[in-house]
């Protein structure tokens, strides 16, 4: 086995003896100030910190353990943010829906009591029922009246007896 | 679970809206009931159907003996009557703006005729003969203004009108075929009383 020493350089490969280039330069000096800052995000520096504590545990400064839950509550707060809104339109269509449901009441016709004493009472409705024709182009108005008010008084005395248990 | 919930919040708004909606129309197509609950008769309609009653009479005493005016008269004292809420004086007052109408008609009061047709139609909204009938007075009248703006030389007015009461007449006879389907799809309940 040769050693590679031995082997003729690669002129497209730079010398491991050739001085450092700027950009390298620029590089290290990143990674430096990111392993003195660790709010800095470097990738270098992350792995270099992970073999470290793989190597030697020890605590977190004060920095350190700062910059992880400024990143954790900023998660945190973003969530927090949606559960609201979630929240909000839940409670909107809650609202929606009671208001709809007052609504309903407030405009309903008023609700007659369907039974007194065990019998259920007339109510006031459409008198459409009451004939069977279509009317004449002309007259008839008081025929129609005549059977509307004899129909409901009827219904009045049903309803009277009804009260009065009589029925 | 949270798409449960969501799913539960909307049909219960939708349910509710629907509800509300559907008593707001004043018509009951679509409603959980056909027949709208009403409050109980009692002696406020009663009273209201009484006197309506005894002023249609009058009022023919009164046409019996050509007094058109004092017919007229007695109707609008049936139309100011104080009267409770309930769909039986909607009628009743629809019925009596369709008498007063072809009263003034007859008069050749089409204006004050069509005020009637008007305000007899706000008070009955659904299909019913009694609607129906309203069209009807309403079409007779655009024909007899279709008529007099003929008359007067106004021929394109004139056929406006006549246009117009086609169209009401065929409105009429498309409301009382549905109160007549209607009436045969639940049997004339109702209608022995």
């Amino acid at each position: 086995m040769s050693d590679p020493r031995d082997r003729p350089e690669d002129p497209l490969q730079p010398s491991p003896d050739a001085p450092a280039t700027e950009d390298e330069l620029a590089q290290s000096a990143k990674l430096r100030e990111a392993l003195d800052d660790p709010g800095r995000p470097n990738d270098d520096a992350e792995l270099a910190r992970a073999m470290s504590s793989a190597w030697s545990p020890r605590d977190l400064s004060a920095e350190a353990h700062r910059t992880l839950v400024d990143k954790a509550l900023l998660h945190h707060d973003a969530r927090r943010r949606r559960n609201r809104v979630i929240r909000a339109s839940f409670g909107a269509s809650a609202v929606l829906a009671l208001a709809a449901a007052v609504l309903l009441y407030v405009r309903s016709d008023r609700q007659p009591p369907e039974t007194v004493h065990g019998t259920a009472m007339a109510i006031s409705r459409s008198t459409q029922a009451l004939f069977q024709d279509p009317f004449a182009p002309s007259g008839g108005e008081s025929a129609r009246i005549d059977r509307i008010a004899m129909a409901r008084a009827a219904d009045l005395r049903d309803n009277q007896f009804a009260k009065w248990g009589v029925r | 679970m949270k798409l449960g919930w969501l799913i539960l919040a909307v049909a219960v708004s939708g349910a509710s809206v629907a509800l509300a909606g559907c008593r707001g129309e004043g018509s009951t197509t679509g409603c959980p009931s056909a027949e709208p609950a009403g409050p109980p008769v009692d002696e406020a309609l009663m009273a209201f159907l009484s006197a309506a009653r005894a002023l249609h009479h009058e009022a023919d005493v009164r046409q019996s003996a050509n007094d058109t005016a004092g017919a007229i008269a007695s109707l609008e004292r049936l139309v100011a009557l104080p009267a409770p809420t309930a769909v039986e004086v909607d009628e009743v007052i629809a019925d009596a703006r369709a008498r007063l109408a072809e009263l003034r008609l007859g008069r050749g009061d089409v204006d004050g005729a069509d005020r009637d047709v008007l305000a007899g139609l706000q008070r009955v909204k659904g299909p019913t003969y009694f609607r129906g009938h309203l069209l009807e007075v309403e079409g007779l009248l655009e024909e007899a203004r279709a008529g007099a703006l003929a008359d007067a030389g106004k021929s394109d007015e004139a056929t406006r009108a006549r246009a117009k009461a086609v169209d009401l007449l065929e409105e009429a006879v498309k409301v009382q075929e549905r109160v007549i389907d209607r009436a045969l799809a639940e049997g004339g309940k109702d209608g022995d009383r």
